[in-house]
């Protein structure tokens, strides 16, 4: 990330810490008072929380006004100043698109959360071949070659996702006894 | 003393025998496994195999949830010096020489030295562990809640000072966060739950374990599947093991790089990458100005300084552990959770209740070194294969892992959720700089510091003075506020003008 960036994402971020610590403060207040049970006020539930409330309070407040120190609400006039391409050239179709990185980050997390939420609907080694078969062919797949022209990965895919599944299940369930979703 | 080595004897005798040696051999070699693929970082191995070793004896579990600590320090320096990429974090000081020296056809070489200079850091670190853990477990007998509370605070500020060089900030609020998800569950005083907003889930709190295998496990899936491919360098890979003569040339390095990363692992939280760059800094400037020009270029003594750094800031880390529950490093933290599920209770009581525990812990570390430098100067070939895995092929199986890991102990779908969840937070938080370690030390310290601080209050009703006047609180606030104030700019500001006027 460069500093701008960086400085803009902790602006935002401070704001969402500033929120989340007020939040933190209002709850801790609300909790109840031991006094009427013949205790030390000191003993509510709520004295920690408080404090760390407003800790974070404390430290999101600077980081705030840091960013704006360092002219997050400054109106940016890099668009002038980086050249003529940024202000005159249409955006492409290939600058629309995400990049690479960022398109294998989402396919990888949005697998791995389907696979996380799909344990416990589905019989665990069936979810786990899926996971681990889905997970490698969309990640080897070429889009440039017909997709029967890559039945060896699938078929690769396919037996790592059983030789997974079922290792998993036979070692955890019937070695260590854990009882899988 | 001498009733310590009897115990550390003893303790040794009863671990040669052919189960545990082969336990330590599978974990050991494994640990270099898990340590060498990027990807899989030390903390998430001993993580997962926690799952693993649960229903174990609490003795076999600890060790081989050490020796796994231990190789996957020393693993990931291989990556390091044949891909240019550290296996963890500890190892990003290795790629700077171990890299160049594979280049020029000596990554035998570098493998070596490195493997070398990993058994003497943790020997160092051991013999550190066997002296100063009782005298610090003894002082901390002396701990009242007052010095915990404080000592919670300094964990934190500290942690975050030193795995957030260019930003404290940020170490401190991932810190505090850490702390704020402690919080969350029933609390152990009154049994009040807090901020669970009627989830019967939240109730029972955020364990520590799935939460780390989140931070440490899936966001770092998530970053590793980012790019396609690693190549692995193809040096002819010839002698591994080195010259005595080769060692023993850098022995102030290594006695230098062993203390510093022995003290830096006794610092609660901050780890094993800070101790390698502040032993390879160390080594630099201590270097003759002709060697001093190497540094970078493949340096046989940088390799040296961060390999010792690293592993000897392993037995560093768990000295705290023992004697005050406060973990050093990430790792230790998920060792710490481990002792408490078998059932052991480290902190300032265990002089008390388990005094031969420490040396046995000791003698651990001391067959877990012994097995990593046996396998790592053997085997070095097929291990190279295992670095042309595609990671494609592999990331699915460790997230098979990462779910069982977070289930397992508790059996509870939950868990998994709450690795999902700290897993893409982890990740967000890394981009944005913030580092991980305060976070986990924030869970951990939490509760320590919820019990201290309220019981404290409660002992000196209301009244803030003990906390500045007990002499270890008084040094601890002290050292909190030198570092905060350290770091301010508008102090540095206020010195170099006072300087200016001297002047």
């Amino acid at each position: 990330m460069t500093d701008n960036k960086m400085n803009k994402a902790d602006f935002y971020t401070s704001i969402v810490l500033i929120t989340l610590s007020i939040g933190i403060i209002v709850i801790s207040l609300r909790m109840p008072s031991m006094v009427s049970k013949n205790e030390s006020m000191w003993s509510n539930p709520g004295v920690v929380p408080i404090f760390i409330g407003f800790a974070l309070l404390m430290l999101s407040g600077s980081m705030f006004v840091r960013a704006i120190m360092h002219g997050v609400l400054r109106p940016s006039d890099n668009q002038h100043t980086e050249g003529p391409a940024s202000d005159i050239t249409p955006i492409s179709d290939t600058q629309k698109k995400l990049p690479v990185p960022m398109k294998r980050m989402l396919i990888t997390t949005a697998i791995c959360i389907g696979y996380a939420f799909l344990l416990g609907t589905l019989w665990f080694p069936l979810v786990t071949f899926l996971f681990v078969f889905v997970f490698i062919s969309v990640f080897e797949f070429d889009s440039a070659k017909k997709v029967l022209q890559q039945w060896k990965t699938f078929l690769w895919a396919a037996v790592i996702g059983i030789g997974t599944s079922a290792a998993v299940t036979i070692v955890f369930q019937y070695l260590f006894l854990v009882n899988l979703p | 003393m001498f009733e310590g080595l009897n115990m550390f004897g003893t303790a040794i005798l009863s671990f040669l025998n052919f189960k545990i040696l082969f336990n330590a051999v599978w974990a050991t070699e494994l640990g270099i496994i898990i340590g060498m693929l990027p990807g899989l970082t030390a903390t998430m191995g001993v993580a997962l195999l926690t799952t693993l070793t649960f229903k174990m004896q609490a003795n076999d579990a600890i060790l081989i949830l050490i020796c796994m600590y231990i190789g996957a320090i020393y693993g990931g320096s291989r990556s390091a010096i044949l891909l240019n990429i550290p296996g963890t974090p500890a190892n990003a000081a290795t790629t700077l020489d171990g890299y160049p020296l594979a280049l020029q056809g000596k990554a035998g070489k570098a493998i070596g030295i490195a493997t070398t200079g990993s058994f003497l850091g943790s020997l160092i670190g051991m013999f550190a562990m066997l002296i100063f853990t009782p005298l610090i477990g003894s002082i901390a007998l002396k701990f009242q809640s007052y010095e915990f509370v404080w000592f919670s605070i300094f964990g934190i500020i500290i942690c975050g000072n030193l795995t957030a060089p260019k930003d404290p900030l940020k170490g401190w609020i991932s810190g505090f966060i850490g702390l704020f998800v402690s919080m969350i569950g029933m609390e152990g005083i009154h049994a009040y739950t807090r901020f669970s907003f009627g989830s019967t889930e939240l109730a029972g709190g955020i364990s520590l374990i799935p939460a780390m295998v989140g931070t440490f496990g899936f966001a770092e899936i998530i970053s590793v599947m980012r790019y396609q491919k690693f190549d692995v360098v193809k040096a002819k890979i010839d002698r591994v093991i080195p010259k005595p003569s080769e060692v023993f040339k850098y022995w102030k390095t290594i006695i230098r790089s062993g203390i510093i990363g022995t003290l830096i692992g006794a610092i609660p939280g901050v780890g094993e990458d800070i101790a390698a760059w502040v032993s390879y800094d160390f080594a630099k400037r201590g270097a003759k100005p002709a060697d001093r020009e190497m540094f970078g270029k493949g340096s046989i003594e940088g390799l040296m300084a961060s390999e010792t750094g690293n592993n000897a800031c392993v037995p560093g880390a768990i000295i705290p552990v023992l004697t005050l529950a406060i973990p050093g490093s990430a790792p230790a933290a998920v060792l710490l959770g481990a002792m408490l599920i078998h059932g052991i209770r480290p902190g300032p009581l265990i002089m008390v209740e388990f005094p031969s525990f420490i040396y046995e812990t000791v003698a651990m570390v001391l067959i877990a070194t012994v097995m990593m430098f046996i396998l790592g100067l053997t085997m070095v070939k097929p291990l190279v294969k295992i670095l042309q895995v595609p990671r494609q092929k592999l990331m699915p199986i460790v997230f098979t892992l990462c779910v069982i890991g977070s289930f397992a102990i508790q059996s509870r779908l939950f868990d998994v959720r709450v690795m999902v969840v700290f897993g893409i937070l982890g990740f967000i938080l890394r981009e944005m700089e913030y580092p991980m370690a305060p976070l986990v030390l924030g869970i951990i310290l939490g509760d320590i510091l919820d019990k201290n601080l309220r019981r404290a209050l409660i002992l000196s009703n209301g009244s803030l003075t003990p906390f500045f006047t007990r002499p270890i609180s008084l040094i601890l606030f002290s050292l909190t506020m030198l570092i905060v104030l350290s770091r301010a700019k508008w102090i540095k500001t206020i010195i170099a003008s006072i300087r200016k006027k001297n002047a």
